[in-house]
This record gives C-alpha cells, sequence and structure tokens, in this order.
C-alpha cells in the first residue's frame, strides 16, 4: 500500500488570451516588475509578451537575451535582476534556459549557488522571487519540471524547482521556432505519458495527469488549426512532464542525453519505448481507457484481439505516425558502447546505473 | 547573452481602452434604465443591501497613472439602480467586478463569450458578498435580454427567457438610454 | 469531449498518500525547513492517539510546539485571534491541522494571522478574492473525513461573529502545502457516515466533471476520483476496518477535492446548502439524495458530458453499449443504485429521498412545506453560478419536489 508522494507546483493557463491575464496573475502574487528572459530564438514569442505585459501596466525590468546552449548564464541573470530592481522572474525558451532560471531563482532567494545547498533540507529562503513561465514549443528532452541540472551534470530534484505558473498561448506556441516539429514534441508527450502510467505503484493524480496528456496528444491530432494543434500539444507536454515527476525512476528517459551523440532524441526514446513497451505492466483499467482513446468507438477488448494487444497496437500506430520511422538508423554499437562507459561514470545511483546498462545491453544484442 | 534595460511603461492601447469605456458606460445607462421599466428587475434590486455600490472595473483599476474604463451603479431607496459614472470617491464596494485585462473586458462586453463562461474561464474577479452576486447576475441577464436583439442575447444568457411585453419595454429602455431620463 | 478554448487549473499540494503517511510529515517538515508546530485538531482525534504518528516521525531537534484541540464547529475570528497570539507564544514555526472542514478552516485564518502583518492578530482586511498575495507559513493537512476535500482548496470561510457574517478568503496561497491521507484517520468513521461523506466527494467529482469551468485536467482527476469511489465506497460501508478501501476513499475525495476547487461545482451544492442550513440535514446525505435530479436536470445542457461519466460509473463496454440519448440517464440511474446499495449496507439509514431522511432523534427535517422557501434561497447561492443549465426558482422547486418523492425528475 505504498503510494508515491504526489506534487504538481505549477498553476497552468492554458488558451486563448491566456497571456492577457500575465499582469493580473503578477499582481497576485506582489510583482508588478519582471525581468523577462528569453531565448534569441524566439524573438515573437518575446514581442507577444512584451506587448501583453505593457498594455496591462505591468514594468518589464529587463530583457536578457539567452543564444541557444549559452552555459553558466544563471549568476548573470541574477545580476541583472538585482541591477535592475526586478521583483519576479518571466522565462521564455527551451530547457535549457528554464533550467539556468531555475538556477538564477535559487541564487536569488536563498543568496547561493544552488551547488552549494543540501536540498534535502535547506534553511528557509531569504526571499521569495515569483518565477513564471510562458512555454514554446521544444523538441528538446530536458530536465522535469522538479529537476535542476547543476553545471557539474549533476541532476537535484526540489518542490522548489517549478515555475509558480505556466501560460500556454496559442500566440505563442503556434510561432514558436521549432513549430515544425510539433509532432516529434507530440510523440514524445505520448511516451512520456505512457511511462508515467506504467508505473503501478503512483499517486493516481499521476493517472490522471497521463490520461489528460495523451487526450491532449488525441486531440491536436484532429485539430486543424496550428495555433491551437500546438497548444494542445505543449498543454500534453507540461502534463507529462508533471505526470513523471511522480513514478519511478525510467531509465529509457535517463538514457536520452547519453545517446543524443548528433541524432534525434526523440527518435531514440521512439527506438527506447518501442522497446520496452512488451515489459512494461499496466492497470487494466488504463489499457481500455488509452484504446479507447485511440481508437474511438472501438469496444475495447472485445475484438479477436486481447486487449493488452489492441493497447500496444494503437501506441505503437499513433507513434509511428507522429514520429515516421526516418532513414536515420538506430543506434549503432558503438554508440551504446560509448553511452554504457558514460552512463558507468555519471552521477546516476549505482541501482539506476544497473537499470540503465540493461536496456544498453538488451539494446546492443539487438545490433550486429 | 544581450542585456537591454527597459524602461516605465507606455503602450496603452487607446482603442480599445475607449470601447470598453463607451460599452461599460452604455451598460451603466442600460442597468439605470431597465431597473425603470421592468417590474421584475426592481424584484431582484430589492434583495441587494440598501445603498449598494456595484462596480466594473478593469484590471488594474487602482494602479496610479492608469486610467482603466470603470462603470458603477448604485441602488436608490425606490428599488432602482442610478448610475454614478466611470469614477467614483467611494470604496466601499458592496460588489466589485474586476476584468484581468482589457481583452477579457472587450470580449464579455461584446458577447464573443458569455458573462458565466468568462466568469467559469476567471475572465474576471469578484469582491463582495455572495449575497449580492446570484440577483446582479439575474438583472445583468434581465438587462442584457431587454436591450439586445435574441440572435446575440442568446449566446450571453444562460437561458433565454422571453420577457413580458418585452418590445414594449425594449422601446422604453431605449427611450431612457438615448434622453438619459 | 473537447478541451476548452481556455482553462486554468493548479494543484499545488504535496501528496503523501499509504499506510504510514503520518510519520512522513516530519520529513516533510524538514525539507521545509521547519521544527515546531502548532498542532490544530479536535478533541476526539486527540485521544484517539493519531497525533503520536505524527510526533513518531519527527527528526532530530523537532518537537510539537503547542496542541489545541478547542476548535468551534464554525471557525470564527476570535479562535483564530487566541490562537495566532498562542503561536508566537509558543514560537512555532509552522502548522498542522488534522480535522474536518473547520479546523483546516482555522488552521488557513491563523496562518493568514501569523504570516501577514495582522495588527493584533485582525486577518480582516485580507477577506475576498486574492488578498493574500505572499507566502504563508507551512501548513500541513490530515482530512479526518473523506468526503469534504477542504484540503485540496484556495478558501477559507472564518465567521465574523460580532457582524454576524462570514468572511471568504481566497488565495493561492491558502492551499495547504501537504496534504496526507492515512487510512487510520479514518478507520473510527461510523458506516453511515462513510457513505454520505463517500456520496460527498462523489458529488465533487461528478459535478466539476459536467459544470462549466471544467478542463481536460480536472476532468481526467473527476474521472480517477469516481472509479475509485465507486470501486470502493461499498468496501468501505462494509467493512470499516477494511485499511485498502479507507485508504482509497481518502484518495479520491483528494482528487475529486483538486477537481472540484478548480472547476467549481454547481446545483447540487447549490440546493444542497440551502437544505443544510435551513433543515440541517448532513452536507453528504443532501448530496447523495440531489446529485442524481443535478443529471437529469442539466441533460439538456450538458447530456454528453454527462453520459460520459458512464465510463467511469460504469466502465467503457457499458458506455459504449449504451445508446448515445440514453447514457445521461443510464448515469443518474447508476448513482441511483449507488445510493441503494449503500441504503442496503446500512441497514435503511442512508437515504434515497427527501421524505426517507430521519435525522439521530428519529425526526423528518426536510418538509414538503419547506419545500418552497428551500428553493427560493437556493438560488441565491454562489455554487449556482457554474451549473450548465439555468435554475430558476420554479425548476429549484421541481427538482426539490421529486428529490422528495425520490421520483426520476422526467
Amino acid at each position: 500500500m505504498d503510494i508515491r508522494p504526489f506534487y504538481s507546483g505549477s498553476k497552468i493557463i492554458s488558451g486563448s488570451g491566456a497571456l492577457d491575464a500575465l499582469s493580473f496573475e503578477l499582481a497576485s502574487v506582489n510583482a508588478e516588475k519582471p525581468l523577462l528572459i528569453a531565448s534569441d530564438i524566439e524573438r515573437t514569442a518575446e514581442k507577444t509578451v512584451a506587448k501583453a505585459l505593457k498594455a496591462t501596466a505591468a514594468v518589464i525590468g529587463g530583457i536578457c537575451r539567452l543564444q541557444s546552449g549559452e552555459k553558466n548564464s544563471a549568476k548573470t541573470i541574477a545580476e541583472t535582476f538585482n541591477r535592475f530592481g526586478c521583483d519576479s522572474l518571466l522565462a521564455i525558451g527551451d530547457a535549457d534556459l528554464i533550467n539556468a532560471v531555475k538556477a538564477a531563482r535559487v541564487e536569488l532567494s536563498f543568496g547561493k549557488a544552488p551547488a552549494e545547498i543540501d536540498f534535502t533540507q535547506p534553511a528557509p529562503p531569504r526571499r521569495s522571487v515569483p518565477f513564471v513561465s510562458v512555454a514554446v514549443l521544444t523538441p528538446e528532452i530536458g530536465p522535469l519540471p522538479n529537476e535542476l541540472i547543476l553545471d557539474s551534470g549533476a541532476c537535484i530534484t526540489s518542490p522548489l524547482f517549478y515555475p509558480d505558473t505556466v501560460f500556454i498561448d496559442p500566440r505563442v506556441t503556434g510561432k514558436s521556432a521549432a513549430v515544425s516539429k510539433r509532432s516529434e514534441i507530440a510523440a514524445a508527450a505520448s511516451i512520456f505519458a505512457v511511462f508515467a502510467l506504467s508505473d503501478t505503484q503512483a499517486h493516481p493524480a499521476v493517472r490522471a495527469c497521463a490520461h489528460s496528456a495523451l487526450q491532449q496528444v488525441c486531440e491536436a491530432i484532429e485539430t486543424r488549426s496550428r495555433a491551437e494543434q500546438t497548444r494542445l500539444i505543449a498543454n500534453a507536454r507540461f502534463l507529462s512532464q508533471i505526470a513523471l515527476t511522480g513514478v519511478r525512476f525510467v531509465p529509457e528517459i535517463a538514457l536520452l542525453p547519453f545517446l543524443t551523440d548528433g541524432r534525434n532524441p526523440t527518435e531514440t526514446l521512439k527506438t527506447l519505448f518501442e522497446a520496452a513497451l512488451p515489459t512494461l505492466s499496466f492497470a487494466k483499467d488504463d489499457l481500455s481507457q488509452i484504446v479507447i482513446k485511440l481508437v474511438p468507438n472501438n469496444n475495447a477488448g472485445s475484438g479477436k484481439q486481447t486487449l493488452r494487444s489492441e493497447f500496444e497496437t494503437a501506441l505503437l500506430r499513433l507513434t509511428q505516425r507522429l514520429v515516421p520511422n526516418s532513414a536515420a538508423p538506430k543506434p549503432s554499437r558503438s554508440e551504446l558502447f560509448k553511452a554504457f562507459e558514460a552512463v558507468k561514470e555519471s552521477a546516476l545511483t549505482a541501482e539506476q546505473k544497473n537499470e540503465c546498462l540493461k536496456i544498453l545491453q538488451i539494446q546492443m544484442e539487438g545490433t550486429e | 547573452m544581450e542585456i537591454l534595460k527597459m524602461g516605465n511603461s507606455n503602450g496603452s492601447k487607446p482603442i480599445k481602452t475607449l470601447c470598453a469605456a463607451f460599452l461599460l458606460r452604455i451598460l451603466g445607462f442600460a442597468l439605470a434604465a431597465a431597473s425603470k421599466v421592468d417590474k421584475e428587475i426592481r424584484g431582484e434590486i430589492a434583495l441587494l443591501p440598501d445603498g449598494c455600490l456595484i462596480g466594473m472595473t478593469v484590471f488594474p483599476f487602482d494602479r496610479p497613472g492608469f486610467k482603466m474604463p470603470a462603470m458603477f451603479v448604485q441602488k436608490t431607496s425606490e428599488n432602482r439602480f442610478r448610475y454614478i459614472g466611470s469614477r467614483t470617491d467611494n470604496r466601499n464596494f458592496d460588489f466589485l467586478i474586476t476584468f484581468t485585462s482589457l481583452e477579457a473586458a472587450l470580449r464579455v462586453l461584446t458577447f464573443r463569450e458569455s458573462t458565466l463562461k468568462a466568469h467559469a474561464r476567471n475572465r474576471f474577479t469578484i469582491k463582495g458578498a455572495l449575497i449580492t452576486a446570484a440577483p446582479f447576475s439575474r438583472i445583468l441577464n434581465k438587462t442584457e435580454i431587454l436591450l439586445l436583439p435574441k440572435i446575440i442575447a442568446a449566446r450571453a444568457v444562460r437561458r433565454y427567457d422571453k420577457p413580458k411585453k418585452k418590445h414594449r419595454k425594449r422601446i422604453c429602455l431605449y427611450a431612457r438610454i438615448f434622453t438619459g431620463i | 469531449m473537447k478541451t476548452p478554448p481556455y482553462f486554468e487549473f493548479q494543484s499545488k499540494v504535496q501528496i503523501f498518500a499509504g499506510s504510514n503517511s503520518l510519520e512522513k510529515i516530519g520529513k516533510d517538515m524538514e525539507i521545509r525547513g521547519v521544527s515546531r508546530p502548532m498542532i490544530l485538531s479536535s478533541q476526539t482525534v486527540a485521544r484517539s492517539g493519531l497525533l503520536n504518528f505524527i510526533e513518531k516521525g519527527y527528526r532530530p531537534g523537532m518537537e510539537t510546539g503547542v496542541i489545541d484541540t478547542d476548535i468551534p464547529a464554525d471557525s470564527d475570528l476570535e479562535t483564530v485571534r487566541r490562537l495566532a497570539a498562542l503561536f508566537t507564544e509558543k514560537a512555532c514555526d509552522c502548522l498542522i491541522a488534522v480535522g474536518g472542514g473547520s479546523v483546516i478552516d482555522t488552521a488557513k485564518g491563523v496562518n493568514i494571522a501569523v504570516s501577514l502583518s495582522c495588527s493584533n492578530y485582525d486577518i480582516t482586511p485580507y477577506a475576498g478574492a486574492g488578498m493574500v498575495r505572499e507566502k504563508l507559513k507551512p501548513l500541513t493537512v490530515v482530512p479526518t473525513t473523506s468526503g469534504s476535500g477542504s484540503e485540496a482548496t484556495i478558501v477559507a470561510v472564518i465567521a465574523d461573529t460580532a457582524q454576524s457574517k462570514k468572511l471568504l478568503f481566497t488565495s493561492p496561497y491558502l492551499l495547504p502545502n501537504t496534504a496526507v491521507l492515512d487510512p487510520r484517520v479514518t478507520l473510527s468513521l461510523p458506516p453511515l457516515l462513510t457513505a454520505q461523506t463517500g456520496m460527498d466527494a462523489l458529488t465533487h467529482a461528478c459535478e466539476a466533471f459536467f459544470c462549466l469551468a471544467h478542463n481536460p485536467i480536472s476532468d481526467a482527476f473527476a474521472l480517477e476520483a469516481i472509479r475509485t469511489i465507486v470501486r470502493y465506497l461499498p468496501t468501505a460501508v462494509a467493512e470499516p476496518s477494511n485499511e485498502e478501501a479507507r485508504l482509497q476513499m481518502a484518495i479520491a475525495s483528494n482528487l475529486a477535492g483538486t477537481a472540484f476547487s478548480n472547476s467549481m461545482v454547481g446545483m447540487v451544492h447549490s440546493i444542497g446548502h440551502t437544505v443544510g442550513a435551513i433543515a440541517h440535514v448532513p452536507h453528504g446525505a443532501c448530496m447523495a439524495i440531489l446529485l442524481p435530479y443535478a443529471m437529469e436536470y442539466n441533460a439538456r445542457k450538458a447530456g454528453e458530458r454527462i453520459g460520459a461519466l458512464l465510463t467511469a460509473l460504469g466502465n467503457e463496454k457499458t458506455f459504449l453499449s449504451t445508446p448515445k440519448e440514453k447514457r445521461t440517464q443510464a448515469a443518474a440511474s447508476s448513482v441511483r443504485r449507488l445510493n441503494e446499495k449503500l441504503k442496503t449496507l446500512t441497514n435503511g439509514a442512508h437515504a434515497l429521498c427527501f421524505k426517507e431522511y430521519r435525522s439521530k432523534n428519529g425526526e423528518a427535517p426536510v418538509t414538503q412545506e419547506l419545500l418552497p422557501r428551500i428553493a427560493n434561497e437556493a438560488i441565491n447561492d454562489g455554487s449556482i453560478f457554474y451549473n450548465p443549465e439555468e435554475l430558476s426558482k420554479a425548476d429549484a422547486l421541481r427538482v426539490l419536489e421529486a428529490a422528495y418523492e425520490g421520483v426520476p425528475l422526467n
């Protein structure tokens, strides 16, 4: 009867006109002068946000534009925040950028760099710094909302890392730099959701989030409007990530950073997922719910196939539809071997390493 | 990293502000006029506390330097509404509706979103006794039905209950709005 | 089942659920950097020894600042003031509320008084929507009834007895930081009360699903809650000491609470609150009786959504094998069947209609003469705004008359 704890630290505001409520939301946490931290490639999003803020009397303290892949920016963000007298952080960008803002927030609220703090028993923060993020579509599979990647590469988790509010506005998601990769992002979200469902010890709220994510993906497929489609995919991504924060360690996902050497992470994720799917266990309720979502009007489990095989077929068809098999070959033996060594050297715990290595071994057996 | 320092916000939206101010003004006049022509509305006003001050504003109404549109009405001793205007020094609101943004206000005032849907979507917040909320929402519905053609009003309200002598009341209502009597 | 063009959702409560969850509070306090809680509870809970489990989980250096069990059934300003002074006097740094709605609301009030600058612990300036705009001290909540879901809400209702009015505080900061769902807490709940609170949770979930502010996330929470309640409520009533059933009910109630605090409730609550206020019928009993009627009443505006509840009230097969036009009625019928089952399990104590309802001393508090007065007041309840269909006085009376006799609406 041991059930994993569940926590979702962000409020989600999703829909047309979501950004219009931005300064109202900021005011509700006593903030009116945010520092905008935006990815250099997301200029359209930055402009939309700035416009929404200006119209409602919020004063933009300043803007930090980050180049993609820029490292060690947390300190500069924190300094700029203090120099311009800002009172809140507003992030628009990919996972790297969000990670930098998380680190900057820790630095601002605790007065110390994240690496110097023991998050299992931190002292109460010196001040609270509201942190709001505006979602853009990003293809890379970054840290979860409760995770922070340190400069050393180590990953720490804490409920303190969640953004307070996540805005998902079709005006922004529809014009994200990675909008052409939206089906990939949808595929990753669905795979995340299915992995989350495979943890039978998870709190039922995890299942609720995962089902909701899959529902959003299914709706997105049927939606014609690009802006609305991207909003639904961003919803799905957010929900699948929240679901993943409440489940066991998933080695297939943990392996991704070790296998992305010049290849598309979603394709790798898909390969690992397809291999893992038959071995995952699910509650019967979940199987029928997913089949009915993916194959509407199908009387789940009543056909010739068993419910389980119907479920697997439906899922594989979905991922195949979203990420068609490309010409890119599966990870080669040497690549897998390299990952094998890298995992051994990584900051993962011994048990986690074992799980990852097992997966790599299975993959190696499949290669020549 | 490129760092830009930003100054004070000066990007108001004059046309949208004007539109919202105009529509709120019409609504204020309409509430006052409707309370004179419709007995049922007076019945609902009777449920409100005496001298009840009701406001409809757009965030950030109270922030210095910003002139956001607003509308205030007050209950009179004859169970009617008196339109006070777009500003009032009295801050003892019995019931205050604050739209979260100009866009949110325009969505509701142009009936793109029904009042109840907008409420469900947190497009506005309500401050004040809940006992005032239900009668005021019914007054608003009845006024909208009198004021607007059925095709628009039916979108703004949950159920279109046709009032008795609708056309006569509507003519009186418009006459009162335009003459200000 | 289309996603609405705009929605908001939040559930920023750390949830610990499981058989030894009370002991986990100590670890949670450590992560939050606090060590000296004020525990608010009721005398029954304090006598039952449940608080010892919390103290057992303390880390070195932690100790209870003070335990107070003198909390009235309706939280009021005077109690908040007294407790806030006590909190400061005993140098506490966080709050733990073990109890029902009033204990939890009082704890939220005390938290405002001690965390924000309140002169003489007067919290009235913070009454209203969104007036609390800063983080408060860590608040842990252990709900002792699986039904109210108040551990998941952003609301606190505190009475101002001097002015004889109720103050409503709403702010996202009033959400407790942690909710602890431990089956040991509800083991002593008698069968009838278990049935009523369970139906209260079911109503939260159903109304959250079909009322106006529903969204895809609250929908998923609601469906998950309904599935669990349908499966475990009869067991929890029939076997009060079944820990698994108790735990699942606590979890379901919390899920339903999360769902409805985001998408709100409708006419079952509007009418139910009024029946409770006028005829003093317990909240859960009103919910159980009225829920199927609200499903029938809202069929025209929200029929499809109410029909979709069938996937959780029954299963996917029942949903697919029922013709579209009959799903709403089938959903209402399955709630009625659940009520009948609970009636059998409680030896007839769980009422199916108002006519049947008997108070503890055997009286019938709801009479036909009272119905017009109830209808008149019900339409002024705040939850009416979220109901899909308009509800006039005449409509409310029609529903009440049917619910009195126990006959379907149509």
